[in-house]
C-alpha cells in the first residue's frame, strides 16, 4: 500500500482540494507543485458527507501533510517484480528505488588448518551462506602444503 | 586538513547512537540501529587497542567506523550528507567460517540533475551531482533507515564460540591485525562499494538491467547502471553500455582477463599504480640471458621485492622435512620440493641450515601456488615455481657446474625482476586495469572488483589481502580514481 494512501486514510476521510494530486498514486505523476499560499482548503464532513471549511485541527493535520509528502519526494510501496524495491518520485523528475539485501556485498572468511585466515568479498547473501557451508573461498586461494 | 567529530544526537533520535564525521570535502553521519547493549551500545569493557580507544567493545567499534568514515569524507567531495547506517547482527558462521558483514547502496535514482539520461547511479553519488538530497521528505519504511545511502551490517558474535571460534574482529586502526580479522580493511572495502564502487542494479550474473520505473528487469528497455559507461570488453570490441543484450553482458562477465576500465582518470591511475609481473630470473654462465619464471608468493616470511637479489642457488633435491647439517646451505637460496610436510617446515629447516632463500617446487601440474602458513621465525624468502619449470632449473644449475673451479663449481644466480614483455599485472593490453572476469561464473564472480592479477593488491579486490594500507589513491590504489570517473 502506497505510503501516501496510508497518511491520508490516518486523517479520517479528509479530502483537500489543494491536495487531490496526492489521493492519486503519486508514483505515477510528476510531484504536485507546493500549493500557492492561499489556496482555498476544503473538507468533506465525515457525518454529512458535505465539504465545509475545515476546522482548526483539521487544518493543521493537512497542513503537516502536505509539509511532509507534497515536499520533494514520494514513494509507492514493494511493486513485486521480482525486485522488492521500493519505488520513489523526486519533485525534479527523477524516480529512484530503495533497494533490499539481495544486492549488497558480503565479506566472508574461513579459517585454515594452520589457523590462518582467507578473506574474500562476494556478491550476495546466498553467495556469503555458500562459503560458510562449504569452508572454500571462491577465488583461489593459497594452499598450506 | 580539519577534521571535526561531532556527536549528533537530534539529528536521529530514532537511532540508539549517531555519529557524525564533518571533513571540508564531505560529511560521513553514521547511525546505529542496534538495540540497548548490542553492537556500538555492547558496554563490555576492552582495553585500547592499536590507536583505538575506546575502552569498550562499542566504542570500540564506533570508532572504527569513525575513521573509516573519515578517511572517505577527506577522499570524496560532496554537499550532500552521506548517510550510512550500521547494525551488529547474528550472521550465518560456524567455528571456522564466517559471513563478517555486507554493505551496499541502499537507494539508487536515475534522471536527477545533472545525471547523464537514463541511468542508474547510487544515491550518494546522486546527491551529490544533484547538489539536493534527493530523499528527503520520504517517509522512512518503517525500518528507520529506508533512505540512507548505505546500509552496513556486521557479525555481532565474531569470535564467540561457533562463530570462528576465538578470532574476533580486530579493532585497532594500526592495520596489526595479526590472526584476527582486520575490521578496519573489511568496512573500508564495504563501504566502498556502498559508495559507487558497483555494478549496482544491473544483475552481474545476467546482465540484465532494472526497468526505469524500478519494479522488474526489462531486457529491452531496462537503464544501464553508471558503471556500464566504463566497463570496456576487449573481445567484443564495446563497452557494456553498448551491449544491446544481456547475453552479451552476461558473456563478458565471464571473459576471463579481457574486461577492462577505461575510465580516463583510473587508466591515468593505473600507469603510476599498476607494475610489470615480477618473475624469477635465474642467471646461468652457460647462457648468455637469464631465463624467467612465474613464481607464487608465501604468507609467511618476507615478501620479495622487485628488483630483488636472492643469490646462489643450491639444490637440495629434497622435501626438505627434516633438519640439514648445519652451515650445510650457507648464503644459498635452497631448492626443495613440495610434498610431505608444510611449506613453512621446509622454510625453516633450510633457513636453519644457513640458507638465505627458499625455491619451492611443485609437485602438481598447474601454475605456481601460493603457500599459506604462519611462523615469525621464518625470516627469509620464500617463493614456488611450477613443475614443470623444476627441471629446467635444476638443469640449469647442472650445467653451471663446469663453468668453475675444482674447487668452486660454477653455479646459477637467482634474483627477482619485471617482465616488461608482459601487460602490467591486473592490466590489459593497453594498460587499463581488469575487472573480475573468472571463466566460470561461480559464488564470488563480480565485475564490481578489481581482477585477483593486479599488482599491488588493491583495496577492491575480491580477496581482503592483508598486505594493504588505508590509501585509495595511486601510486598505491585505484579505488578513488574509479569513483571519480563515475561522477564523485
Amino acid at each position: 500500500m502506497s505510503l501516501i494512501h496510508s497518511r491520508l486514510r490516518a486523517l479520517g476521510g479528509l479530502v483537500a482540494a489543494s491536495t487531490l494530486a496526492l489521493a492519486a498514486p503519486a508514483w505515477a505523476e510528476p510531484a504536485a507543485a507546493a500549493p500557492a499560499a492561499d489556496a482555498m482548503i476544503v473538507v468533506r464532513d465525515a457525518e454529512t458527507g458535505q465539504l465545509r471549511a475545515p476546522t482548526a485541527a483539521e487544518a493543521a493535520a493537512l497542513t503537516a501533510t502536505k509539509a511532509s509528502s507534497a515536499g520533494r519526494t514520494t514513494a509507492k510501496g514493494n511493486l513485486g517484480g521480482g525486485l522488492g524495491f521500493l519505488t520513489k518520485r523526486h519533485s525534479s523528475g527523477a524516480v529512484g528505488v530503495r533497494a533490499t539485501d539481495d544486492i549488497a556485498s558480503y565479506s566472508v572468511v574461513t579459517k585454515r588448518a594452520d589457523g590462518t585466515l582467507a578473506e574474500a568479498c562476494v556478491d550476495s547473501k546466498s553467495e556469503a551462506e555458500q562459503v560458510v557451508q562449504s569452508g572454500l573461498l571462491p577465488a583461489q586461494q593459497a594452499v598450506e602444503k | 586538513m580539519k577534521i571535526a567529530i561531532t556527536l549528533k544526537p537530534a539529528a536521529c533520535a530514532a537511532a540508539l547512537l549517531c555519529a557524525a564525521l564533518s571533513a571540508q570535502a564531505a560529511t560521513i553521519v553514521v547511525t546505529s540501529r542496534d538495540p540497548a547493549g548490542v553492537g556500538f551500545n555492547d558496554t563490555t569493557p576492552v582495553d585500547p587497542v592499536g590507536g583505538n580507544t575506546g575502552t569498550t567493545l562499542g566504542a570500540q567499534r564506533l570508532q572504527v567506523y569513525q575513521f573509516v568514515a573519515n578517511l572517505w569524507g577527506a577522499a570524496l567531495q560532496s554537499n550532500v550528507t552521506i548517510t550510512v547506517n550500521a547494525g551488529w547482527e547474528a550472521l550465518t558462521c560456524n567455528a571456522s567460517s564466517a559471513v563478517l558483514g555486507s554493505a551496499s547502496s541502499w537507494n539508487f535514482w536515475h534522471d536527477f540533475q545533472g545525471s547523464v539520461p537514463g541511468t542508474w547511479y547510487p544515491q550518494a553519488l546522486a546527491n551529490k551531482i544533484s547538489g539536493v538530497n534527493l530523499s528527503a521528505g520520504q517517509a522512512d519504511d518503517g525500518t528507520g533507515y529506508g533512505n540512507v545511502d548505505i546500509k552496513t551490517q556486521f557479525n555481532v558474535n565474531l569470535g564467540n564460540t561457533g562463530c570462528l571460534t576465538g578470532t574476533p574482529f580486530y579493532l585497532g586502526l594500526d592495520g596489526k591485525a595479526g590472526a584476527k580479522v582486520n575490521f578496519m580493511t573489511t568496512l573500508l572495502h564495504e563501504i566502498g562499494h556502498g559508495l559507487g564502487f558497483s555494478l549496482g542494479l544491473t544483475s552481474s550474473s545476467t546482465g540484465r538491467r532494472v526497468n526505469a520505473a524500478g519494479t522488474a528487469y526489462d531486457d529491452v528497455n531496462g537503464l544501464p547502471s553508471i558503471w556500464e559507461t566504463y566497463m570496456y570488453d576487449n573481445t567484443a570490441g564495446m563497452t557494456w553500455l553498448n551491449m544491446t543484450t544481456p547475453a552479451a553482458r552476461k558473456a563478458s562477465g565471464t571473459n576471463n582477463l579481457k574486461l577492462a576500465w577505461n575510465g580516463p582518470i583510473t587508466y591515468a591511475g593505473a600507469l603510476q599504480t599498476l607494475v610489470y609481473p615480477s618473475v624469477l630470473k635465474v642467471a646461468s654462465p652457460a647462457q648468455a640471458m637469464p631465463s624467467q619464471f612465474l613464481f607464487g608468493t608465501a604468507s609467511f616470511g618476507p615478501l620479495p621485492t622487485s628488483p630483488m637479489n636472492l643469490g646462489l642457488v643450491a639444490d637440495t633435491g629434497s622435501e626438505a622435512c627434516t633438519a640439514f647439517p648445519a652451515n650445510s646451505l650457507k648464503g644459498k637460496v635452497a631448492m626443495v620440493n613440495r610434498g610431505t610436510c608444510s611449506f613453512v617446515i621446509k622454510a625453516k629447516m633450510v633457513q636453519d641450515a644457513g640458507a638465505v632463500g627458499a625455491i619451492v617446487v611443485n609437485n602438481a601440474a598447474g601454475s605456481a601456488p601460493g603457500m599459506s602458513g604462519a611462523d615469525d621465525t621464518v625470516v627469509i624468502p620464500t617463493i614456488s615455481i611450477a613443475q614443470s619449470d623444476g627441471p629446467i632449473v635444476r638443469a640449469m644449475v647442472a650445467a653451471a657446474t663446469k663453468f668453475g673451479t675444482r674447487s668452486t663449481p660454477g653455479s646459477v644466480s637467482a634474483s627477482i625482476g619485471s617482465d616488461t614483455t608482459q601487460n602490467k599485472a591486473g592490466a590489459d593490453a593497453a594498460g587499463r586495469p581488469l575487472l573480475y572476469t573468472p571463466t566460470t561464473f561461480a559464488s564470488g564472480s563480480s565485475v564490481s572488483h578489481w581482477d585477483v592479477t593486479a599488482s599491488p593488491n588493491l583495496l577492491m579486490e575480491p580477496n581482503i589481502n592483508s598486505d594493504l594500507t588505508n590509501s585509495l589513491v595511486p601510486p598505491l590504489d585505484l579505488t578513488l580514481p574509479l569513483l571519480k570517473d563515475i561522477g564523485w
